[in-house]
């Protein structure tokens, strides 16, 4: 007798995975998220302090329930609490940073409630912390959230168009509408953005970034016409952001801030190492200097997104 | 008879040396290798993860997700696809899998209807593979994918392999009474046994 044996090679030489576990349950067309994003940081803030000081930029969670309805449309809902302020100064509780519910049908989602308004997509600025007297842009200096909101995100190819407005509530907050329209042309993206906030402010502005391939650059210019102000506030952003290795990336910027005839200049630098084996966790460190400091700020953290 | 013996030794012995010869497979960015051939596989090190696998030519069945990074408003979120199956045959290739771009949370859903993975040769030429969510439902923090592998694999999907390790390593006893066909039935027998469905099906067109 005799006896024929034949064995193939199926295994694999295989070293490594990651896998995200944002997604608790998911059944029946229901859907449960949990996403989280935590970041500490030790900051030598010299504009506030000389001494060194361990802050809790972001510790959120958010909670996210989607629901398929059938023919395509979808319910949804978030809330997204915030612990930050809880741990920096030992207030009890959370902050709740959403919360809303919504309607999407493929690239068309309608929602209402706690949420960031649609000119908070505007800007190109890549710092870790503002430096010191200046703000994002116009759209975050003057409003960026609220609570009354209406808010529809649609997407056509390569367009994306948001348009928000915040009713007058009771709550004493003034009537808003933000509209933002970006288009995505392979390495070349623009962005436009409209605000006006009732008693407030009229704003707009513009963004252009381009992946020139070692490294991407972006700039973005808004405007802001202060009721009862004179001369319009303004910020400029520059930035370039390089990725050195598959783990590392640098980002340097530079910003002008004029506010009620006050003009200020910063700029920053940081660089940020996510880890191999898991690009949800980062190491980073920040230097940045302005006209309205003292001394220069540094910091360095660590962030876990998951 | 012995001639015949002997021309089959032969020809399986090269048979099994092309099967097990190797290709090689570069992760890219976001890509996250699951398991390979139903075995799940194995994390390690911190700093020095490979994105750089081999893998048997033959049929190779991946189970892989993407995670992209989604702007909203000033934040970036991490957002990950469903897990998806490919299976594809490898013949000493240089093989790259992708994502294609993924800017926005709507791009991810089409991305998970459409399953648009890009897998390509070293000159950028496309590898045909066969895609397919696994049907994976109930609490999703500690999946068993190896059993959830097994069940689709016995599901007869396009994209299902035949991977039982009892089955890979066939036995085939001759003795004096054995004739020649019968020697030659069981052989086409194991292979068409140890084929994918997608290879059965291919090999039963042929032959019609």
């Amino acid at each position: 007798m005799k006896k024929i044996t034949l064995a193939l090679a199926i295994s694999a030489a295989v070293l490594s995975q990651t896998s995200n576990a944002a997604t608790i349950y998911e059944d029946k067309g229901l859907s449960f998220k949990m996403k989280g994003d935590w970041q500490i940081q030790l900051r030598d803030y010299a504009d506030k302090s000389k001494d060194l000081d361990v802050e809790f930029d972001d510790f959120e969670i958010k909670n996210t329930v989607t629901y398929d309805l059938g023919n395509g449309l979808q319910a949804f809902g978030q809330l997204d609490f915030s612990f930050d302020k809880a741990a920096e100064d030992g207030t009890d509780g959370s902050k709740l940073e959403e919360a809303y519910l919504g309607l999407r049908n493929g690239g068309v989602a309608a929602r209402v409630g706690k949420m960031n308004t649609a000119g908070d997509e505007f800007g190109v600025e890549a710092a870790y912390e503002k430096p010191a007297g200046v703000g994002e842009d116009q759209f975050e200096r003057v409003k960026d959230a609220g609570d009354d909101v209406i808010r529809v995100d649609a997407e056509f190819a390569n367009v994306t168009l948001s348009a928000s407005h915040e009713v007058e509530a009771n709550d004493g907050d003034q009537e808003a509408t933000d509209l933002f329209v970006a288009a995505d042309f392979e390495a070349f993206s623009v962005a436009a953005a409209f605000q006006t906030v009732d008693d407030t402010a009229d704003s707009w502005g513009l963004s252009a970034e381009f992946d020139a391939g070692f490294a991407k650059i972006g700039a973005d210019y808004s405007v802001s016409d202060i009721e009862g102000q004179d001369e319009d506030d303004t910020t400029t952003n520059l930035v370039a952001k390089f990725k050195a290795t598959d783990t590392t990336s640098v980002a340097v910027g530079f910003v002008n801030y004029e506010k009620n005839n006050t003009d200020t200049d910063a700029w920053y630098a940081n660089v940020s190492y996510k880890f191999p084996a898991q690009k949800n966790v980062k190491l980073f460190a920040e230097i940045s200097d302005s006209d309205a400091g003292g001394e220069t700020d540094v910091l360095a953290g660590m962030q876990i997104k998951f | 008879m012995k001639i015949i013996i002997t021309t089959l030794i032969s020809t399986l012995f090269i048979l099994s040396s092309t099967v097990s010869a190797e290709s090689s497979l570069q992760l890219g960015e976001g890509v996250n290798l699951i398991a390979v051939n139903g075995k799940e596989v194995n994390s390690e090190g911190l700093f020095n993860r490979q994105n750089q696998f081999t893998l048997a030519d033959g049929d190779v069945q991946l189970l892989v997700s993407y995670t992209a990074e989604v702007k909203k408003g000033n934040e970036t979120e991490l957002e990950t696809s469903h897990p998806n199956i490919l299976t594809f045959n490898a013949q000493q290739q240089k093989l790259t899998l992708s994502a294609p771009r993924i800017r926005s949370a709507s791009n991810l859903e089409d991305f998970n209807k459409q399953k648009n993975w890009l897998l390509v040769q070293a000159d950028k030429q496309p590898v045909d593979f066969k895609a397919a969510q696994l049907p994976v439902s109930g609490f999703m923090l500690s999946v068993d994918y190896e059993n959830e592998l097994r069940k689709f694999n016995q599901s007869g999907n396009d994209a299902a392999i035949n991977v039982n390790t009892e089955k890979l390593t066939p036995q085939v006893n001759l003795d004096a009474s054995t004739t020649e066909q019968e020697v030659i039935y069981r052989m086409l027998k194991q292979w068409y046994d140890l084929a994918s469905p997608a290879t059965q099906k291919r090999f039963l067109e042929s032959v019609k």
